[in-house]
């Protein structure tokens, strides 16, 4: 009895992976097939969004963050001449004559590079506006304390641990570079 | 001649010697005695100093008698109860007589009321009484004033001897007032302790026809009485000693005091107090006492009453009235104590009454245990006496007191069980000490005045002795379970370790008139809970008083007398946080001042106003430290303690406080926190680069859109 139990479980755990795998080789199975319907889309997309897939392949960050912010403006490159490929005619010969025009490959990979322009400076620049005001608020911070020992005397520290308090009023002064 | 030179030689040298010593010894005697001369010329000049000094000075009671403390009347003073001339200014003819109090013994305070109501020519009033301000002396003094009828006193000394006293003279002027004044003291439950010769003074009410006698309400009962004058059992222990004593105690004072003025001296002058109790013993009271005096026949009747050392067969004061009234009786032959014949040898002596031998063994402890470990003394009681009884209590007494006997704290306790089962209407004798069980207090008292050794009273009262002499004398107390009671809530003070509790608590409360006996209140006599407050308050107007008002006695002083609800404030005042200690002097002066009503208490303000620090830093705003600070340097300049006791206890100042120190903790951990995390950002390099990366894909998003707007609108030819 117990062994069948055994067997019955490890059926139900692989009914689930069986129904994922099964989905995902439909998508694929989809996509692949649109591609192929597409041909002339594909082959264009393909190339036009190479410089999102290097992207996408050496940002470090989890949420790849920036390379979503490449890929944004790479894409609406790639779409907008997608568009130019259908008014021109779907054929695998427009495609290439469209990639083979210096303009359509600049474009869309200039589109790429303002992206990662865009990753590059925008974040130290943040940062150093976070880190401002994180200094501000913590003089803010001590300021009110201070204040409240002033109106409350020192035992309003309460049960605070002690060591911590060496960051507030101690050695430690994460101000200290700042100023 | 040869043979005489030598020996005349030796004379001659012989009586140089002797000169020599003559002179010497003339030489001392002569420096000795200018040197007495000189002390007493030195004495008489102090006295005449201090006597100017005194009569510069006219001391007032409650303001309403004057009293002159330079104009003593030295027939009426005893030891340090002196009797000074005093007068009423609103009434003149009115002779009065202040008599002081001792430092330490208290006044019959509990009895005045009942002295009051006595209404009798030859007692004489009590007028008033109360602390008075001794300022040449710079102490108070309780002074009890009487009306002065007193004239000139029947003895003068015990050991010399009077004019004796006529049959007829002595019921008319002494027997007849006398009983009369003695059914008034019984009636109403009063006895007075000091019925002696000494007392007795020509009443000048009815130019000398009857004796007036000496009230003695300012001294304990039977503390001045000599032992002559007390039943045997009563005279074993000291004065002070001797607890609220026996109504018929008066009448064999009496019967002493009639035996000594119809003889005219004292029949048993020269023998020490303990010689006089062996002699009672030996031959009873009226024996040892009348001896070989002719009597008359009718004062010999009432002296066998009134002598008889059966206390059962000794006269009531309806006896002697009745015999006053001229209704003859025949007293019970009362015999002397038992004698057998064949005695017990103890300590080289043979004892042939069980009293005498049980005074010995109070004098030879050690003795004692010898007679009970080779069981002579049980055997001697049991077989050859046949003193069943007695046998039976000596048991008793070996089995109370199990033990190591080579501990001398166990053959101390062994020996006065001992005693008690020998003589159970004895005092209790332990160690040195010797008292009847209401006479404890007083004891206690005389320990902690004389700075004694109070060991062996919390060994009495720890290890029930008392009791002990109760289950041997179960009829001579009226209230045994009450004086049970209050010893066991003795052992339970000695037990407790909080703020008047102790040995301290025990004296208040088995001596309820005993005064403060606290070191700052030497120079005061403070007898109730109000008194403290006044002379505290006193005291706090100099600059050398204490750092904190109370302490062990006047902790336990109040724990007796004043309300039990104050109970945990006075506990409190031991506690070793200062602001709970301080908190709590100020609440139970507080509490004094509401009681007794009391406007303005301005020294003890300024007083706790000094300790009020750690009770204000007890508030957590500074704001309301300062504010409160403010009101109650305001309330402590009034003297008002309630006032500042209603500041400090604000429940809604107190609410507020609670409430926003809360908050502002709260608040401050909020702080710390973020500000914890701020500098743990501020170190770490990617801060900001992820709200950075965000930001750029949010314009990159709307960028793609724009520009794919801009340019299908160029491909399509929009723009």
């Amino acid at each position: 009895m117990a062994k069948k139990d055994k067997k019955n479980t490890k059926e139900t755990q692989a009914q689930p992976k069986k129904k994922k795998s099964f989905k995902r080789r439909f998508f694929a199975v989809a996509i692949f097939v649109a591609a192929l319907s597409f041909m002339p889309t594909t082959f264009l997309v393909l190339i036009g969004i190479l410089p999102s897939f290097v992207a996408f392949y050496v940002d470090e960050d989890k949420r790849k963050r920036g390379a979503f912010t490449i890929m944004c403006l790479n894409l609406a490159a790639v779409i907008g001449f997608v568009v130019v490929l259908w008014d021109r005619g779907h054929s695998i010969a427009n495609s290439i004559a469209l990639l083979m025009e210096p303009l359509t490959l600049m474009i869309i990979y200039f589109a790429a590079f303002i992206g990662w322009l865009l990753t590059k400076f925008i974040p130290p620049v943040i940062s150093e506006y976070t880190k401002i005001s994180a200094r501000r608020r913590i003089r803010v911070i001590e300021k009110e304390q201070k204040e409240l020992v002033k109106n409350w005397g020192a035992e309003v520290r309460g049960s605070f641990d002690p060591s911590s308090e060496a960051d507030i009023f101690g050695k430690e002064d994460p101000l200290a570079e700042a100023d | 001649m040869s043979a005489e030179e030598p020996n005349k030689n030796n004379n001659d040298k012989n009586s140089d010697a002797l000169e020599e010593a003559f002179d010497i010894s003339i030489e001392n005697i002569a420096k000795s005695a200018l040197e007495d001369k000189e002390k007493k010329e030195e004495v008489k000049a102090k006295k005449e100093e201090q006597r100017q000094k005194a009569q510069e000075v006219v001391l007032t009671l409650k303001g309403k008698y004057d009293i002159f403390p330079y104009d003593e009347i030295e027939f009426f003073s005893f030891d340090d109860f002196k009797a000074y001339k005093a007068t009423d200014p609103n009434d003149g003819s009115k002779s009065l007589i202040a008599v002081t109090c001792h430092e330490y013994w208290p006044p019959r305070r509990r009895f005045f009321r009942t002295f009051d109501s006595i209404n009798n020519k030859c007692i004489a009033n009590l007028v008033d009484y109360g602390v008075v301000q001794w300022r040449h002396e710079n102490k108070e003094r309780y002074v009890l004033i009487y009306d002065n009828i007193f004239g000139k006193p029947a003895m003068t000394d015990l050991a010399k001897k009077h004019e004796p006293f006529s049959e007829d003279m002595l019921v008319e002027k002494l027997i007849k007032p006398m009983s009369e004044i003695i059914t008034d003291f019984a009636e109403r439950d009063f006895i007075h302790g000091g019925i002696n010769p000494l007392n007795l003074f020509d009443n000048m009410l009815d130019n000398g026809n009857s004796f007036a006698l000496r009230p003695c309400m300012e001294m304990p009962l039977s503390y001045a009485q000599p032992a002559i004058f007390e039943p045997i059992e009563v005279a074993l222990s000291p004065g002070y000693a001797r607890g609220h004593g026996h109504k018929k105690n008066d009448i064999y004072s009496f019967g002493v005091t009639v035996v000594m003025l119809m003889i005219g001296y004292n029949p048993l002058v020269g023998k020490s107090d303990d010689e006089v109790i062996d002699a009672k013993i030996k031959q009873g009271s009226y024996a040892a006492l009348v001896g070989k005096h002719r009597i008359p026949a009718g004062i010999n009747e009432v002296l066998r009453g009134c002598l008889s050392d059966d206390i059962d067969s000794r006269w009531g004061y309806q006896d002697l009235a009745k015999w006053a009234d001229g209704k003859r009786m025949t007293p019970k032959q009362s015999p002397a104590d038992q004698r057998y014949d064949r005695g017990f040898p103890f300590n080289g002596r043979d004892y042939h009454h069980l009293r005498s031998l049980a005074k010995a063994m109070w004098s030879h402890p050690a003795e004692v245990i010898r007679v009970l470990e080779d069981d002579s003394l049980h055997k001697w009681l049991d077989r050859t006496l046949g003193e069943k009884k007695v046998a039976e209590r000596l048991v008793m007494a070996k089995r109370q007191t199990p033990g190591d006997m080579s501990d001398k704290k166990n053959r101390d306790l062994l020996t006065t069980r001992v005693i008690m089962a020998l003589d159970p209407k004895g005092p209790i004798r332990y160690r040195h000490l010797a008292f009847n069980p209401e006479g404890l207090g007083n004891v206690l008292l005389h320990c902690i005045a004389e700075e004694q050794d109070i060991n062996d009273i919390m060994t009495v009262i720890a290890q029930d002795l008392i009791q002990f002499w109760f289950s041997f004398n179960p009829d001579n107390y009226a209230d045994v379970a009450t004086m049970v009671s209050n010893l066991d809530s003795c052992k339970r003070f000695l037990k407790q370790r909080v703020k008047g509790n102790g040995i301290e608590r025990c004296l208040y409360f088995l001596n309820r008139d005993a005064s403060c006996q606290s070191e700052t209140f030497k120079n005061y006599h403070v007898h109730n809970a109000l008194g403290v407050m006044f002379v505290l308050n006193k005291i706090g107007m100099l600059d050398n008083h204490p750092r904190e008002p109370f302490d062990q006695h006047m902790a336990a002083f109040l724990t007796v007398h004043f309300s039990s609800s104050n109970e945990g404030d006075i506990q409190l005042l031991g506690a070793e946080d200062l602001k709970e200690r301080y908190y709590a002097t100020l609440t139970l002066l507080a509490s004094l001042q509401r009681f007794g009503e009391a406007k303005s208490l301005k020294g003890l303000g300024r007083w706790v106003m000094g300790l009020m620090g750690p009770v204000i830093e007890s508030f957590h705003s500074r704001k309301i430290q300062k504010k409160i600070e403010k009101e109650l340097q305001k309330s402590a300049a009034k003297g008002d303690l309630v006032g500042m006791y209603e500041v400090v206890n604000n429940q809604t100042i107190n609410r507020e406080d609670f409430l926003g120190f809360s908050k502002a903790q709260i608040e401050y951990k909020r702080l710390a926190k973020e500000y914890q995390r701020l500098s743990t950002e501020l170190k770490s390099d990617t801060m900001g680069q992820a709200q950075g990366l965000y930001l750029a894909s949010v314009i990159a998003f709307c960028m793609a859109i724009l520009g794919l707007g801009v340019f299908l609108a160029i491909h399509y030819n929009f723009l």
